[in-house]
């Protein structure tokens, strides 16, 4: 570590929760829904210090891409609830973005694992290991670092991942990790198909619980990035026959039935159960009031929206004793569950990934995803629909909120070596 | 013969809630839907089909909350059911008369089964859930020779126990073992609802349950995890001294009052000596916890603070039947928003558990009603305390209050007791 180095700024882009900040954003969201990112609100680039290897288990990565995830854009547009409890385990003010790909650049004195040049994609998560915890807590020891005890605890601020944790974040041209959270990219596969390691983990850890079987007939709710990530791996990995899909648009569609879904119903609401149960041959019983349903249906659904509206349409075409796997961080609203437990089903959540047992043993969720891109079982490339330098932040963002318009999947910032260093 | 109608009419509904708004004798006024009446004997439906002579008729949650109005007119059953209907489905009573083809005599004790799936239905061939046992889930609960309904009680031709004979067929009347009272008796189908909602997780030795209400099934859930499963820490949460101190005597290790609910969560925490997390002073949550959690109120609270106190779900390897961190409900209160965030970052499963019916336990395959009758039998559990009132038919109003009110009257199990006609069969 040089105390030359320390003292160079770099360039990131930081969410400030500056209660007059928030307010100004809000206001110019109801009148424009590019309005949360205009100058002045609580997203800006800004100038931070180059990152510190605060021990000699950590590195220094100069970032490639980070990818913008979903909830990126909902704490952008400010759709969280007030009562989410998750707001234990953040602080600000924060560097966004967690979905990183980039290159060793300095490496703390007892790595031996990495050399400086390698290239790298980064699990974003802050557990014990990185926290500085030992012996780490039984959830850690077991692989299930998303639910370890200590997000409050260690030498890093509270924070579950990279991007909510005061300081630490993607969307910055370096970004300081330990150790643990690196995995080496192999040679064959290129960073623009690494950068998915993220979003494709999420969705087959979800796949994973919703554990179907080859026969069943599953549901993908939602086609955004996870939607078409969850078609992939029924398709390519869990070889399940008959995966269906609802989506919002046609490019959507289009590429859903590229990777493999049968059919893909394009509707929502009474419109959307009708059309399923057309579609699927299913008798619907038509209630006093609210939408009809049905005894049969889907055998599992991966519900990627997780709203009432989802929640409502899924327990109706669920069959009995049917699974629904959620994931996503939807606005809590009321939503009729009667048939939850009237058809005995069984609705479970999905928070991001962990060391996922497959195929008869536990290995990290990144290191299956790496595995699957060298062995050409999936390619993830062709996801990346759009790439901006950080500081059009705002055009990324607007290209977002205008998925239909720009055809976007998945949108990424794209950082230039050789000038993003002061 | 004098039975209990319920009236679905706008008009008459209106009434009841109007009049219900000044006093809650005022949702049983006559002029609203409920009414007692005169009414025909019952049909026989088929050959198959008996009458039974009501002697007692327990009040399920779901009877005095439609008596109430306590229901939300979205909720998806009401596509499955049909008007007017004498309800009751706890009933046990005496066969009075017989089709050709029954199977029991005149005069034999019965209980109850009040499913009305694809065979009383006599519909042919029977469906995939039928035929596997599963009736609760019977795809033709408005097909065959019965008005539209899911059980006795809620189809117009399937009346129920609140009147003094209803229609059972075959496979709904369940011999009453000499050994059983009718007290014992009535509790069937309550006792097999908690039953069922176990076997979804089928908990291990050593594991922490929660059962989160302490009315009939969370009692009857309490006895079940001490005195049938093995090896089981109970916490139990209820809303009122008489039903907390039931829990107590039912084997509940630790009894945390309802209310309020941050309270439930602090305890809890400090009982298994979990860390707390704080949002404001008031909504703390955990990421450990209790390994199930037996929801018998599934309220908007009740789920928003249950999913605060289960642990993150635990997955060895893939899900498994008792893979912890879940949450069984075995019915709903009307929806309303709830704070729902840990439900997918502890990535707990919330199963939904649906009566009853054919149960496997310690190797034998049979209705749940057998497993009950053969728990009393070697003398494992006896429920029957439970019983706390017992009113006629006329004072169907008080009985209402009495199940309703549950902490003026210390109730726990209202049952209608009907009058002997003289011949003596109390056992």
């Amino acid at each position: 570590m040089s105390t030359k180095k320390s003292l160079k700024t770099i360039n990131a882009l930081v969410f400030e929760k500056k209660i007059f900040k928030l307010i100004k954003a809000y206001l110019r969201g109801l009148r424009n829904p590019n309005g949360y990112w205009k100058p002045g609100g609580p997203v800006k680039l800004k100038q931070v210090p180059y990152p510190s290897l605060i021990s000699e288990d950590w590195l220094v990565i100069q970032t490639k891409y980070c990818g913008i995830c979903g909830s990126d854009m909902t704490e952008l547009k400010l759709k969280g609830s007030l009562d989410n409890p998750l707001q234990t385990f953040i602080s600000f003010p924060q560097i966004m973005g967690h979905e990183a790909v980039g290159v060793v650049k300095q490496i703390g004195s007892r790595i031996t694992r990495f050399k400086i040049g390698e290239r790298i994609v980064i699990s974003p998560w802050f557990p014990c290991a990185p926290r500085g915890i030992e012996p780490q807590c039984v959830r850690c020891m077991d692989g299930d670092f998303t639910h370890c005890k200590n997000f409050k605890r260690g030498h890093l601020p509270q924070g579950m991942h990279l991007g909510v944790t005061r300081g630490y974040g993607g969307f910055a041209p370096y970004i300081a990790v330990h150790e643990s959270q690196c995995f080496l990219i192999p040679k064959n596969v290129s960073f623009e198909q690494a950068v998915l390691a993220d979003p494709f983990s999420v969705a087959f850890h979800s796949i994973l619980i919703l554990n179907p079987g080859p026969e069943d007939t599953i549901l993908i709710y939602g086609l955004g990035i996870i939607g078409l990530l969850a078609i992939l791996c029924l398709k390519s990995i869990f070889h399940i026959k008959n995966v269906l899909a609802v989506g919002r648009y046609q490019f959507q569609e289009e590429m859903a039935i590229k990777l493999g879904a049968k059919h893909v119903f394009m509707n929502s609401g009474e419109d959307l159960i009708n059309e399923i149960a057309s579609y699927m041959n299913l008798e619907l019983y038509t209630p006093e009031k609210g939408l009809k349903w049905s005894m049969d249906g889907f055998d599992g659904i991966i519900d990627t929206i997780a709203s009432a509206e989802t929640f409502e349409i899924g327990i109706r075409i669920l069959t009995t004793q049917g699974r629904l796997v959620f994931l996503g961080v939807n606005k809590p609203k009321r939503f009729e569950n009667s048939l939850h437990y009237f058809k005995e089903l069984e609705i479970i959540g999905s928070n991001a990934f962990s060391k996922e047992f497959f195929e008869g043993k536990k290995t990290h969720a990144f290191n299956l995803f790496l595995d699957f891109l060298s062995n050409n079982i999936i390619d993830t490339a062709p996801f990346i629909t759009h790439k901006f330098p950080l500081d059009q932040y705002r055009k990324a963002f607007n290209v977002l909120s205008n998925k239909e318009y720009f055809k976007a999947i998945k949108v990424l910032f794209e950082f230039n070596f050789e000038s993003n260093c002061e | 013969m004098k039975g209990l109608v319920f009236n679905y009419n706008l008009h008459r509904l209106a009434i009841g809630r109007i009049a219900g708004l000044f006093c809650l004798k005022g949702y049983l006024t006559k002029l609203a839907y409920l009414q007692l009446k005169n009414l025909p004997y019952p049909q026989l439906k088929g050959k198959d089909w008996a009458v039974i002579k009501t002697k007692y008729c327990g009040i399920c949650g779901s009877d005095h909350k439609q008596v109430f109005l306590d229901g939300n007119r979205d909720n998806p059953m009401t596509a499955v059911i049909s008007w007017p209907q004498v309800l009751g489905h706890e009933a046990v009573g005496i066969i009075d008369k017989v089709g050709h083809n029954f199977d029991l005599k005149e005069g034999e004790r019965v209980v109850l089964n009040p499913w009305i799936s694809c065979i009383p239905r006599a519909v042919e061939p029977i469906c995939k859930a039928c035929n596997e046992g599963k009736n609760t889930l019977c795809r033709n609960f408005k097909k065959g020779i019965l008005t539209p309904g899911i059980h006795t009680g809620n189809s117009s031709d399937a009346t129920g126990g609140f009147a003094e004979y209803f229609p059972a067929h075959m496979s709904m009347a369940i011999p009453i073992p000499d050994d059983l009272s009718w007290e014992q008796a009535i509790l069937s189908d309550p006792f097999s609802v908690a039953f069922h909602s176990v076997l979804k997780v089928y908990p291990l030795p050593g594991s922490i349950c929660a059962v989160y209400g302490c009315g009939n099934l969370g009692l009857l859930t309490i006895l079940i995890l001490k005195r049938i499963f093995k090896d089981i820490t109970i916490v139990a949460i209820a809303r009122f001294s008489h039903q907390a101190e039931m829990a107590r005597q039912f084997g509940a290790d630790l009894v945390i009052k309802s209310y309020p609910a941050y309270k439930i969560i602090e305890k809890v925490a400090d009982y298994l000596n979990y860390d707390l997390y704080y949002l404001k002073k008031k909504k703390p949550w955990l990421i450990e916890g209790v390994d199930y959690l037996f929801d018998t109120v599934a309220s908007p609270e009740t789920l928003e603070t249950g999913l605060r106190i289960v642990k993150a779900g635990i997955k060895p390897q893939l899900y498994s039947q008792n893979s912890s961190g879940s949450i069984i409900v075995t019915g709903v209160s009307s929806p309303a928003r709830f704070e729902w965030t840990p439900w997918y970052f502890k990535e707990i499963r919330i199963i939904g558990s649906n009566a009853f019916a054919i149960e496997a336990y310690e190797g034998r395959k049979e209705h749940a009603y057998f497993h009950y009758f053969r728990f009393i039998n070697e003398g494992r559990i006896n429920p029957a305390s439970m019983i706390t009132h017992k009113f006629s038919l006329s004072e169907y109003k008080k009985a209402f209050i009495a199940a309703h009110v549950q902490n003026r009257f210390n109730s726990i199990k209202v049952a209608f007791k009907f009058e002997d006609d003289g011949k003596v069969y109390d056992s």
